[in-house]
């Protein structure tokens, strides 16, 4: 767990997803509370009780990597194989940033799609591949990379991360260049942050941010009083909402 | 024949995860992933396609 957000904080910029799995029968409820108290400075895609479908264990901790292309590179004991571990990822962050593929168009495409979330760049050079299999293909990636960035949007937004949604519609916006269909769509997700509305969500978020911040940096004694009163003012908001899973696990008794 | 039904019905029953693996240098086969604390919307396995996705499996006892 530890090492899992470790690797999550120095490496999410450059492409690392890491997901954590709880495998011993917690509630969705008691996970939050138990990341709260433990490990508050998580930021990994967190959930219970999933059967991923990868070599069965005995025990746990039980891991894998999988590479760029979905294929499954490593599973065992990550106690076990740390450096194997740090080199595979390393190896698969080149290829984000550098692509990878059969074809040098390939390898240029996936360069500017993953390693710099350049749609448009990606775009052009597929408008530019002889028509066949390998387009057809790449354009679905541009177009699944693209869907997922406008969904993380909402998600974000639908859960109370209003900052972390501008950001990202600020960037999407940026990376869909001057391709008039994405622009139109995009800029109105931009401006949806300028209503009375988000600007309340944002403002909210601004006070939870520095709750969080003392909960990561280990000085969240007078949190749950400072959510409290945050909520006060903000509990119809969907920070409000954010702020009160928060507060309710905190409060949550951990299993001995 | 209850016997079998009842026998179908559980095969059926059984996440597509539990029935399929991946070894090693196989594609793992897609999966939906329960809702997430600190996700982006991503729930399926493929839709994390083009990063590397490191799985960490622990327990909270």
């Amino acid at each position: 767990m530890p090492s899992a957000i470790k690797h999550d904080h120095e490496l999410k910029s450059r492409g690392l997803v890491s997901i954590l799995v709880e495998a011993q029968g917690a509630d969705a409820a008691t996970l939050e509370a138990f990341l709260w108290k433990t490990f508050p400075d998580n930021d990994c895609f967190s959930c219970t009780g999933h059967a991923v479908p990868i070599p069965e264990s005995a025990g746990i901790p039980h891991g894998a990597v999988i590479g760029v292309d979905g294929k499954l590179l490593w599973a065992g004991n990550p106690l076990a194989d740390s450096k194997k571990i740090a080199d595979l990822i390393e190896a698969e962050l080149v290829k984000v940033k550098k692509g990878w593929g059969d074809s040098a168009e390939a390898k240029k495409v996936r360069a500017a799609l993953y390693g710099r979330g350049d749609l448009f760049a990606a775009t052009a050079i597929v408008a530019a591949m002889p028509d066949g299999e390998s387009k057809t293909a790449l354009q679905a990636e541009i177009d699944a990379r693209y869907a997922s960035a406008k969904n993380a949007i909402a998600a974000l937004k639908d859960q109370g991360s209003f900052l972390a949604a501008h950001a990202r519609a600020k960037d999407l916006l940026k990376d869909v260049g001057t391709r008039a269909e994405w622009v139109a769509e995009v800029t109105p997700l931009v401006a949806e942050f300028e209503t009375p509305e988000a600007k309340s969500e944002i403002a909210l978020e601004r006070k939870l941010d520095k709750i969080v911040k003392q909960l990561r940096d280990k000085k969240g004694d007078n949190a749950p009083k400072a959510l409290q009163a945050l909520l006060k003012d903000g509990s119809n908001l969907k920070v409000g909402a954010r702020a009160q899973r928060i507060l309710t696990a905190l409060q949550t008794p951990l299993k001995d | 024949m209850k016997h079998a039904h009842l026998l179908a019905a559980l095969l059926l029953a059984l996440p597509a995860a539990a029935q399929q693996r991946a070894a090693v240098g196989d594609k793992v086969p897609d999966t939906t992933f329960p809702s997430f604390l600190n996700g982006d919307g991503r729930q399926k396995l493929s839709e994390f396609f083009g990063q590397p996705v490191m799985i960490d499996i622990w327990g909270t006892h």
